[in-house]
């Protein structure tokens, strides 16, 4: 229960901190989406339970700070999820290069599931300069970010394992 | 307890397909009934619970963003100021620069007007005025030096003046440059008189002291703020050039002549132009008596 509390306070505080302060931190359109390169490092390196749950938690709380409908956000955010988990079990593991690649592709599957859905309510939405204009950017702006903080990661993970063995 | 936990990642296995369709049916649960409005409470609550770390964050936001603002400005301040000391630099050099040519020209005025009083001389191709270049190396003579020398006309013993009075005499030509003997200078003597009795005298000069105007006749009376001219004897000097005012006078029954001490009218510490008076008519003994040739105001005592 007490882990719990611990966890939703912490989704509280990464949401907080991702709809104001990151949110002031744009490159060339892009927005740096810390929740989506959380969940992504939470499905390879912790549990895809975990991270499922955290997508459910988290989505909402993004919504209600955007002033979307709630809800809109917790496919896309278990969409990356689950494809964080495909590609790292099945495909490449969380070595080389999946967590940038999954963060590069599972940027632009939530925005264009997000996109998707938000057409189907009924909002006007101009797909070809938000992809070009905000999804791209900011999906590339994520994969350098997640380059930045998994690359540490796997050389340490690397040298652990020589170590141990 | 091994057995239960592999039912356990068994289960979990089972249930992960199930997983995307189970969210995706939630999802639009929860979207359906916000937007017939029955998660309003449910939105407010999530307001009130971001609300401060919210505030937070963006006050940290504001805080960071001033910081790189300050830094910023600061920087571009640093290169302004950078800017504005150079151009104070530079308008300072060019207004020293102005200030001398201003000087310079306010002395070159007054030998001019110095040379225009002076009618009766005869300036081989008009005055010269020469720039002091330099001082003497020697603690006892302080001889100046010139810029012009012998290509420009100059010749030994020519007199140097300028609009204050008398300098000295040029001692020592080079091609391009001149030695000045000062009337300070020990080796130096001038005929002079007083301005107002005509009393005859020879200035020397002194190593560390005021020059002195000695062999004064003792009959003529003299006294402190006379002023001195060279009295044109001797060929040297033209007559009439005022060299400077008796500061003291030594007068003793016991001695055949009267001593006075001169000051100088020239400030020779200050001295940087000059005019080389190249040609003058040798004034007789028995010529009328002549006005000073300059009009300085009197020195300090």
């Amino acid at each position: 229960m007490f882990r719990i509390f611990i966890f939703i306070l912490l989704a509280l505080i990464l949401v907080a901190f991702q709809s104001s302060a990151l949110n002031a931190l744009t490159l060339a359109g892009g927005h740096l989406d810390i929740i989506i390169i959380a969940l992504i490092m939470l499905t390879l390196y912790g549990s895809f339970e975990l991270a499922v749950l955290a997508s459910v938690i988290v989505a909402p709380l993004l919504d209600a700070l955007s002033g979307l409908p709630l809800g809109v956000s917790i496919i896309p955010l278990v969409s990356v999820v689950l494809l964080a988990h495909w590609g790292g079990k099945t495909i490449f593991g969380t070595r080389l290069g999946w967590p940038v690649v999954v963060i590069l592709l599972g940027a632009l599957l939530a925005g264009l599931i997000t996109l998707a859905e938000l057409a189907l309510l009924g909002w006007d939405m101009p797909w070809n300069e938000i992809i070009l204009r905000s999804l791209l950017p900011s999906a590339l702006l994520n994969a350098i970010a997640g380059l930045a903080i998994y690359l540490p990661i796997v050389v340490f993970s690397e040298r652990r394992e020589t170590h141990l063995q | 307890m091994r057995r239960t936990f592999q039912i356990r990642i068994m289960q979990r296995s089972r249930l992960r397909p199930l997983i995307l369709p189970l969210v995706m049916l939630g999802a639009i649960a929860i979207i359906g009934l916000d937007l017939a409005g029955y998660m309003d409470p449910a939105n407010d609550i999530i307001h009130t619970a971001l609300k401060p770390p919210a505030i937070l964050f963006t006050e940290a936001k504001g805080m960071v963003a001033s910081g790189v603002d300050a830094m910023r400005e600061m920087r571009t301040l640093r290169e302004r100021n950078a800017e504005l000391e150079d151009l104070a630099n530079r308008l300072t050099v060019e207004n020293l620069r102005l200030a001398e040519v201003e000087t310079e020209n306010e002395q070159l005025r007054s030998l001019l007007n110095f040379a225009q009083t002076v009618p009766a001389f005869s300036f081989r191709g008009g005055q010269i005025i020469a720039r002091v270049i330099g001082g003497g190396a020697s603690p006892f003579t302080h001889p100046i030096q010139i810029d012009l020398g012998e290509q420009h006309g100059v010749k030994q013993g020519m007199p140097v003046v300028t609009d204050r009075g008398l300098v000295g005499r040029i001692f020592h030509v080079y091609p391009r440059s001149s030695d000045i003997m000062l009337i300070t200078d020990p080796r130096s003597s001038v005929n002079v008189m007083t301005q107002g009795s005509r009393a005859p005298g020879i200035l020397r000069g002194r190593v560390g002291q005021l020059p002195v105007m000695e062999l004064i006749p003792p009959e003529i009376e003299i006294s402190v703020g006379d002023i001195i001219i060279t009295s044109g004897l001797g060929g040297h000097f033209p007559k009439g050039l005022v060299a400077g005012q008796i500061v003291d006078v030594e007068k003793n029954d016991n001695l055949m002549f009267q001593t006075a001490v001169i000051q100088p009218t020239v400030d020779f510490d200050r001295i940087e132009l000059v005019l080389v008076i190249t040609s003058f008519p040798i004034e007789m003994e028995s010529q009328p008596e002549t006005e000073p040739i300059s009009a300085p105001e009197a020195p300090s005592q």
